[in-house]
């Protein structure tokens, strides 16, 4: 972008997704996946879904924190502003996410079925919700940036998170019979992921030449081959085909095809966060160029 | 309750970066970092074409959308209706940076020298110690707080006494900047909303801001 053009038209947001905001990409994705993964895994009751989520939670995304703060002892002032601050409410999610899974996971190794794990499984399944949420509502906050600014944000958030939950249950959780509704519900999720995206970008374009522009940024820019095939195809398109196949089969997904479709919803999760990111568009300051 | 606050005119603006530079030089911004800048731009199509010139800066808003969202506390809303930001405080999280619809805030990554490899000039020097812009942290515009809360210290009348009023408000040459406050009615900035009918940017964002164009 020439410097005359800068904020006279769009301009790209750039603190959270270039250099050192890459990080930040990475953290709000790890918030996804070991929030999700954590929230599903509750609901199945899988003791080892939930300490591999756990793990994500308290090593790569806190990890990612961590690396992103140049001042990390000034880290703990961030939950300070919960009442107005989506990013206060997402550090007090995660660090409860922390306490309360550690106590929950104990609990649920050694002391199953009783009232107070039973307590503490809903506390820590609240926090994991709000892990897997806080990005979407941090980015519809944003008022700025029309393409952000969307009650589709958190709702994309969710699908994501539980989607890639089931992909992990769907590997660490093979013996029970769970794995029929983890499957039923990856394909619906899929569809669901599929729908609403397409029904936001459609919505988008109507919402002003700002957004737009986010849109055709997305479908036809640089940035629209790791859309289609980052997050469509390997993502999205790839598992559902997986879970097809083993219907019309009348069988259930082998492991390594689950594996397959972990790594390629991964993938995927990774390449929706980063196109969102990408295309987040700031209204022009002045509109002059409208 | 007083509320600072800025009237810009853009008929007077010419254009000539004296506020850019006088902002730059009051707060010893290092290289790259701007609190205060003119966008130029071009508007309709040859051969009518109008040259579109607009300073800007933070407009402390009086619903300010980068208070709710520094989840660290820094940046507060003084009861003059500056927004400040401590920099003991932040966190450089950089989400007030990103919440910012109006992009008038700058994370301070690293402090480049004036003349890379040949060190800091003396100015520098000093600069660095009056105004210890902290790497890791946001910075913005605060409408000169030090040179209005001096001023007042000494009885004297932001907006009207040199001294007590932002820099690039007194180095405009052709005074296009006016200074004062918008809670009196009957101040310079408040007659010249009233009488020039002036507009804010992006009104829509709900933000209230405290700097007001006239055209």
């Amino acid at each position: 972008m020439k410097p005359y053009n800068w904020m006279v038209q769009c301009t790209p947001q750039t603190n959270w997704i270039e250099r050192r905001g890459i990080i930040i990409w990475l953290s709000i994705f790890s918030g996804i996946l070991g929030g999700g993964a954590y929230f599903t895994s509750l609901i199945f009751n899988n003791l080892g879904g939930m300490f591999t989520s756990w793990l994500i939670v308290v090593v790569i995304k806190c990890g990612l924190h961590l690396a992103h703060a140049e001042k990390p002892l000034r880290l703990w002032r961030m939950i300070l502003r919960p009442q107005t601050s989506w990013i206060s409410r997402g550090l007090i999610l995660t660090i409860s996410l922390i306490v309360l899974g550690a106590v929950q996971l104990a609990l649920t190794t050694w002391a199953p079925g009783t009232p107070v794990e039973i307590a503490f499984k809903m506390l820590a399944g609240i926090a994991a919700f709000g892990v897997m949420v806080y990005g979407g509502f941090a980015l519809n906050y944003v008022s700025g940036i029309p393409f952000w600014n969307t009650s589709i944000m958190p709702v994309l958030f969710i699908l994501w998170g539980i989607l890639l939950g089931l992909a992990m249950l769907l590997v660490v959780d093979r013996g029970s019979a769970n794995i029929q509704v983890a499957v039923a519900g990856t394909s619906v999720l899929t569809i669901g992921i599929l729908v609403i995206t397409t029904l936001h970008l459609w919505t988008e374009t109507y919402k002003g030449s700002t957004a737009r522009e986010s849109v055709k940024k997305l479908i036809r820019g640089y940035i629209a081959p790791m859309f289609f095939i980052g997050t469509f195809v390997i993502g999205l398109v790839l598992p559902l085909i997986i879970i097809l196949i083993c219907y019309f089969n009348s069988s259930l997904p082998s492991l390594s095809l689950t594996v397959v479709m972990l790594v390629s919803e991964v993938l995927g999760g990774l390449a929706f966060t980063y196109c969102v990111m990408k295309v987040g568009l700031y209204n022009p300051l002045l509109a002059v160029r409208e | 309750m007083t509320r600072w606050g800025m009237v810009i005119d853009l008929k007077k603006c010419v254009n000539c970066y004296a506020c850019v530079i006088a902002c730059k030089q009051e707060h010893f911004l290092p290289p790259g970092k701007f609190w205060n800048r003119v966008l130029v731009s071009e508007t309709g199509e040859y051969p009518l074409v109008t040259k579109v010139v607009y300073p800007v800066l933070c407009n402390q808003c009086k619903e300010a959308i980068c208070v709710n969202a520094c989840p660290s506390t820094a940046t507060t809303r003084r009861n003059d209706g500056i927004i400040t930001i401590d920099p003991d405080k932040c966190s450089g999280c950089q989400y007030c940076v990103i919440v910012c619809p109006y992009q008038q805030r700058t994370y301070q990554d690293n402090k480049k020298e004036y003349f890379p490899g040949q060190g800091l000039t003396e100015l520098e020097k000093i600069g660095h110690e009056l105004y210890p812009h902290q790497t890791g942290t946001v910075t913005k515009c605060n409408f000169c707080q030090e040179r209005i809360d001096e001023g007042i210290k000494r009885g004297l009348k932001p907006g009207i006494d040199r001294e007590a009023t932002p820099a690039c408000v007194i180095t405009c040459m052709v005074k296009a900047r006016h200074f004062g406050d918008l809670a009196d009615p009957d101040s310079n900035v408040s007659r010249l909303i009233q009488k020039r009918r002036a507009h804010q940017l992006h009104p829509e964002f709900g933000t209230e801001p405290s700097v007001y164009y006239v055209e």
